[in-house]
């Protein structure tokens, strides 16, 4: 037992579920102590545990299907310059002239389908900004009906939906939430005080702007809200006050 | 993310020739690599990238690439893990493009963790939130281990790291996800856990 006790633990982690031994002998791991014995236990525990958990997340029940879609698509675009190797044979002109016919139908059919499913595929219809704001406006009263039964974290910003780099929002008391909007499942919600944004990926919102807009595009007496996107993400801000301070959330425009 | 580096024969490598399959061996080859794996390639995308909108642009991508690189697949039987190295490395160049943010210093020390961690199942969404909170560097690591069932040395190879890295780096994930659950654990508890009367054991 050459190695260091903390070296040891380090290694007892690299065995994987299913290859004790092979991976132990590897390791340079064959004499355990009674602690090491117990942490590898556990050790394997927390991988059965979370290779169970890996394993349960959920394909969209279309995926195989737009898969299929997308390999046919391909298979009809590359046959025009690419020759099916099972036809290698030369061809009659009446016969090289039949089949460019049928590739040409088969090519425009592909192309039909494909546009007249794409929107069902997708299942998303396009949303204007200005409906956005509007949803957003009930999101708001519903967030703060239902505020104490979120949970907010405190710490740790998420980076997949970063917050936008042109807002004042002071960090000491800021807090986010995961949750699903507009179909995407990992939505974050940032809160500051009266400011609320949300971060979504959502590429079906349209007509937005590519900077926060300067005057809300939707208000009541007493909220603001402007959304814009930008990095393929669509930002969302809600102010609870008066314009100015509205105003004073927007810090500068990106420089892109 | 360390600039990570395929070996020369990996399957998203661009030096492989264009399949030499015919239109049927292709067809039958695809439909059965859609059919039995889509769904792991969309599950190691989704914990790769943590996001669901990301994991479908990525396992779209990664089937183009299966598509043009099918002839190179000598045996099937090793069809899952030839996809799922696709699917790596097409993560991989996705996030070249757009960096995000290193929480490498926000990672706990593993040696304060203790190692009970019960026997409730995991949540999905606290383990998809842990699995957030990792450093792309040790996230990757951590699902080429579990998805790729990759051993360390294989990692390292496949990275182009050196070992100890690849070590380290398993260690500190496991590490900061066996503390996440046992904040699980915890909070399943009803009430604060009872405390010894006899002062420490």
């Amino acid at each position: 037992m050459s190695q260091k006790p903390s070296d040891r633990r380090v290694s007892i982690d690299c065995v994987r579920p299913g290859h004790r031994e092979v991976d132990l002998e590897d390791l340079e791991l064959s004499e355990l102590t009674e602690a090491e014995e117990q942490a590898l236990q556990r050790s394997a525990q927390l991988d059965q545990q979370i290779q169970a958990t890996l394993h349960e997340a959920a394909a969209p029940a279309d995926l195989a299907a737009r898969l299929e879609l997308q390999f046919e698509e391909r298979l009809a675009a590359s046959s025009e310059t690419a020759p099916d190797a099972e036809a290698v044979e030369p061809a009659a002109p009446a016969q090289q002239a039949a089949r460019s016919r049928r590739w040409w139908w088969a090519a425009a059919a592909a192309l039909l389908l494909a546009c007249g499913l794409a929107p069902w595929l997708r299942g998303t219809p396009d949303l204007p900004g200005n409906q956005l704001v509007q949803q957003a406006s009930d999101w708001a009263e519903q967030w703060q009906r239902e505020d104490s039964q979120y949970d907010w974290v405190r710490k740790l910003p998420p980076t997949h939906r970063p917050l936008a780099a042109t807002i004042d929002m002071p960090l000491d008391s800021l807090a986010w939430r995961m949750t699903a909007l507009l179909g995407d499942d990992k939505a974050v919600i940032y809160r500051a005080g009266a400011t609320t944004m949300a971060v979504i990926k959502a590429s079906h919102v349209t007509q937005l702007g590519a900077v926060p807009p300067m005057s809300p595009q939707f208000q009541t007496g007493r909220r603001k809200i402007g959304a814009w996107a930008h990095d393929g993400l669509v930002f969302v801000l809600i102010v609870d006050g008066d314009l100015a301070r509205y105003q004073s959330v927007l810090q500068r425009p990106y420089d892109a | 993310m360390s600039e990570s580096r395929e070996c020369t024969n990996s399957p998203a490598d661009d030096s492989v020739p264009e399949s030499s399959l015919t239109t049927g061996e292709l067809r039958a080859r695809m439909q059965r690599l859609i059919r039995d794996h889509h769904a792991d390639a969309y599950r190691y995308a989704f914990h790769l990238s943590g996001s669901a909108a990301d994991a479908d642009d990525i396992v779209q991508q990664a089937f183009l690439i299966a598509h043009q690189r099918l002839g190179q697949l000598q045996d099937e039987a090793k069809s899952r893990s030839w996809l799922l190295a696709i699917v790596r490395t097409t993560f991989l160049k996705s996030i070249r493009r757009r960096r995000p943010t290193d929480a490498g210093s926000l990672e706990l020390d593993v040696g304060e963790i203790p190692g009970e961690i019960g026997e409730s199942p995991v949540d999905e969404e606290l383990l998809h939130q842990a699995m957030d909170t990792l450093s792309d560097d040790n996230r990757l690591v951590l699902l080429m281990f579990y998805f790729e069932e990759a051993s360390y040395k294989e990692i390292a190879q496949r990275l182009d790291l050196p070992l100890g890295t690849v070590m380290s780096r398993l260690s500190r994930a496991k590490g900061k996800l066996r503390a996440a659950l046992l904040r699980q654990n915890a909070s399943l508890e009803s009430g604060p856990r009872p405390t010894s009367q006899g002062g420490k054991s």
